[in-house]
């Protein structure tokens, strides 16, 4: 077919949507929003899962947000859930030989941050080791992250996010000034870009070693719970169940050191997607989260699609004269199913590109609402989204398939039905 | 004209068939989520146990050597000693009412524990959350005992290192019976079987947080142990009624000159609203992604609808013409087409009535009181799901009945 065919199915399909200005207004409507909410659940998904600078490793981690010990041998629901200690963070986690890097993070908490004879605020800091910045990969701005032998002896080192760095000293070169971390001096080593709180695992305002203050010794029940979490990075996917074996090795032996208790995870280290659907460490079916999004696309997808296949039938059999004058004349079934057809995907491409405006629009305005949980909803920093986060290929193919679907899904079988018409029939709009 | 009515849609089954299989589908997603939020709401509406408002929880934190106050050499009892002397000394403060120390205690905490209560052969179900507090803990909550007991008698109770107390429901589900009747029986605790505790009092069930039902919610609140007075305590606080506004600045401007006791310093302050936020987003969440779905169904019943009626309408204006010179007036065209719709959602609700049950009966849908199917729950989910959908049906279809009103035969019927 060539080119001048095309445009001139385009220009009769446009007149044709002039022509019904409110249905083709309802029905572009119905299928922008449609694509709109698949959209923002792809979106949303999409920021939590893949990767984002500092998280740049999300596929190859594996995360440890909390644990539950019970008594030896206890078969009834009874246990003590929370984060770990810090020595079951070593014993267990951190000497585990088979990932690249094992890191060990407070869960997040506030520190009032000043500067002598100067300015005092409040901060959201992490307390972690060396190993943090190799698990994540944050921007420097100025200088380094605290080293192996500062986590070690818990020398008073403190990283800065670049806007704190900027609020207390005025520029982001402070590395080598001294700042006053609840009442104790530290030294600014480095200086990083700003973190937004999508990053969960990785977000906060300031940095420092967790040996750099008295943070273990916030333990109880054995000395088994605690405040810490961890985060594994393994060398690729491929190692994920050999670590889960040595894990668990690992916390057999350490069981066998305590006298009437034991630990156990509950399915946990998590890849990247059950981290995130875990409620509480309960025991988490990944399969079920997967089919819960599916069943929840198909719906969306279904409903419009119910509705434009609807009117789409009404318009045809109101059309069906017009029809019945042009198979009269000689068109044939293929021709008429053409003409449907660029029809609807005129239609939906102005729909698809309505929805996508709509969509990012939502991400913006909703912004609070679809990205805030409970790691990062009272913190103090911005869940900004950047750019780079949103405006990815994948979701542009993936909103322009749709839109595809959508279409052939609505259009494909009263086209069909109507092309097959009786021309007697469809002259007498029967 | 319902015989009438009737046939016209059999006559046009075939666009009909579209409208009924949306109307069924939207119907059966409808009421799952009218039920999901049934649930919540009711669960959300059910008396708490307890009472944040006011309260506050302080964060302690302990000086390192790297500060020049840090004193040495501090031994385990010195270092509790400042802990209970920081306690004190807020319970001393003139806007606050009670302050009281916690172990995974305080509500909507992400930490917690289990325990055992037993007493003869009754034992409570393993999810019993225990919570080790200081007698002034059940002050700051308001917690209230089954038989009026105020939260001063419940604290006076906890300062007897062998009394605890318990929510009434410990034994419900599986022995029937109330714990009131049980107040001042001896019991077994945290699988210790040698020692044995007295019930001071029963205590109006304290749920562990908004959404999660009193009929799945056990506790238990002992005296907490000496030992256990340290800095992993949580120590939360309720201040006087009017003394909320700049609580947090004034305490932590006050932190440095009044609130140092040894080594242990105020690290940080939140109020529990901010707490409570943040433990339910994932909660909250979840309701507002069901009732962002709930609205796009909705306004695709109102679009198809619109769109369908739209058509219906031009094609019959000659039938709507004939109807009008034979004596029909504006009101009953405007009547039949209304009808018209909600008829064929009547008919899609049918099966989909059936769709829920099967649903619910197969336990798909969110469980409250044990159950995902109770009689009323049902009925009240199926009809207010089937309101709201016919709610879009008359608006979607006003616009377009409303152009059938105004059809003027004369000139409508010229052009046949």
């Amino acid at each position: 077919m060539n080119t001048n065919m095309i445009k001139l199915y385009f220009k009769q399909a446009f007149y044709q949507l002039r022509e019904n200005r409110l249905i083709s207004l309802v029905s572009i409507i119905g299928t922008a929003l449609a694509i709109c909410m698949i959209m923002v659940i792809v979106l949303v998904l999409e920021v939590r899962i893949t990767d984002c600078v500092p998280e740049v490793n999300r596929s190859r981690s594996l995360y440890m947000i909390a644990m539950s010990i019970h008594q030896k041998g206890d078969t009834s629901d009874k246990s003590s859930n929370g984060c770990m200690s810090l020595t079951v963070a070593k014993e267990c986690f951190k000497a585990l030989t088979v990932p690249e890097a094992v890191t060990i993070v407070s869960t997040g908490g506030r520190m009032r941050i000043s500067v002598p004879a100067g300015k005092t605020m409040t901060v959201d800091n992490l307390e972690t080791d060396d190993a943090f910045w190799k698990v994540f990969s944050f921007d420097f701005i100025a200088g380094k992250p605290f080293t192996a032998a500062d986590s070690e002896s818990g020398l008073p080192k403190v990283v800065l996010s670049a806007s704190v760095a900027r609020n207390l000293f005025g520029t982001v070169e402070a590395v080598g000034r001294t700042v006053q971390l609840n009442l104790a001096d530290y030294t600014v080593v480095g200086v990083v870009k700003d973190v937004s709180k999508l990053a969960a695992s990785s977000y906060a305002q300031i940095w420092i070693p967790f040996n750099s203050t008295e943070i273990a010794g916030k333990c109880w029940y054995d000395n088994a719970m605690g405040t810490f979490r961890v985060v594994i990075l393994a060398h690729s996917e491929k190692d994920f169940p050999a670590i889960r074996e040595e894990a668990e090795r690992l916390r057999q032996k350490f069981n066998d050191g305590l006298q009437d208790s034991e630990i156990f995870y509950r399915g946990q280290p998590d890849d990247r997607f059950s981290f995130i659907f875990r409620h509480w460490g309960r025991e988490l079916q990944a399969k079920e989260a997967y089919l819960h999004y599916l069943l929840v696309i198909v719906i969306l997808l279904l409903v419009p699609a119910i509705n434009l296949s609807s009117m789409t039938l009404s318009r045809m059999r109101k059309r069906m004269s017009e029809i019945g004058v042009r198979k009269a004349f000689g068109a044939t079934a293929n021709v008429l199913l053409r003409q449907v057809f660029y029809e609807n995907l005129l239609l939906t491409l102005i729909a698809g590109a309505v929805g996508m405006l709509f969509s990012y629009a939502c991400t913006f305005l909703l912004n609070d609402f679809l990205f805030s949980n409970s790691e990062n909803r009272t913190q103090i920093g911005e869940t900004s989204l950047s750019a780079d986060m949103l405006f990815s290929p994948w979701i542009f193919l993936a909103a322009f398939i749709f839109c595809l679907l959508l279409n052939l899904l609505s259009a494909c079988i009263p086209a069909w039905r109507a092309s097959r018409m009786n021309i007697t029939d469809a002259l007498n709009q029967r | 004209m319902n015989k009438k009515l009737f046939t016209q849609i059999k006559n046009e089954w075939r666009s009909n068939l579209w409208l009924v299989t949306e109307l069924l589908l939207v119907s059966v997603v409808l009421w799952y989520i009218v039920d999901y939020m049934y649930v919540q709401t009711s669960i959300y509406n059910e008396p708490r146990g307890f009472d944040i408002s006011h309260c506050y929880l302080v964060q302690m934190g302990r000086l390192t050597d790297k500060s020049p106050d840090f004193i040495p050499n501090q031994t385990d009892e010195e270092k509790r000693q400042d802990v209970k002397e920081l306690l004190s000394r807020l319970q001393h403060r003139s806007d606050i009412e009670a302050a009281g120390l916690g172990q995974s205690s305080y509500p909507y905490n992400g930490s917690n524990s289990g325990t055992s209560v037993v007493y003869d052969t009754l034992r409570s179900p393993g999810w019993t959350i225990r919570r080790l507090v200081s007698p002034d803990f059940v002050r700051v909550f308001r917690y209230r005992g089954t038989r009026g007991e105020t939260p001063e008698q419940l604290a006076e109770m906890l300062k007897h290192p062998k009394n605890f107390l318990a929510s009434d429901n410990l034994y419900k589900r599986r022995y029937g019976c109330d714990l009131t009747s049980l107040v001042d029986k001896q019991f077994y605790l945290f699988g210790d079987t040698t020692n044995t505790y007295n019930l001071a009092a029963s205590l109006q069930v304290v749920r562990y947080g908004d959404y999660f039902e009193a009929w799945d919610s056990y506790c238990m609140v002992a005296p907490m142990p000496e030992g256990r007075y340290d800095l992993g305590a949580e120590l939360c606080v309720r201040v006087k009624e009017d003394q909320d506004r700049d609580f947090i600045a004034r305490l932590k401007a006050d932190s440095e000159k009044l609130y140092r006791v040894g080594n242990v310093f105020i690290a940080d302050v939140r109020s529990f609203t901010d707490i409570r936020r943040n433990f339910q987003q994932s909660q909250t969440n979840a309701w507002n992604s069901y009732l962002f779905g709930m609205g796009f169904l909705l306004l695709n019943i109102f679009l198809g609808l619109l769109g369908t009626f739209w058509f219906r309408t031009q094609q019959r204006r000659g039938e709507i013409a004939l109807m009008k010179s034979l004596g029909g007036t504006d009101h009953s065209i405007f009547v039949r087409q209304l009808v018209e719709g909600l008829l064929l959602l009547v008919i899609a609700t049918i099966p989909a009535v059936f769709i829920d049950w099967n649903l619910a009966n197969s336990e798909l849908n969110v469980w409250m009181n044990g159950t995902t199917l109770e009689g009323g729950r049902f009925i009240m989910t199926v009809l207010i799901s089937f309101v709201l959908i016919a709610l879009m049906i008359v608006v979607g279809i006003w616009i377009p009945a409303r152009k059938a009103m105004k059809v003027q035969p004369a000139e409508a019927l010229h052009d046949e």
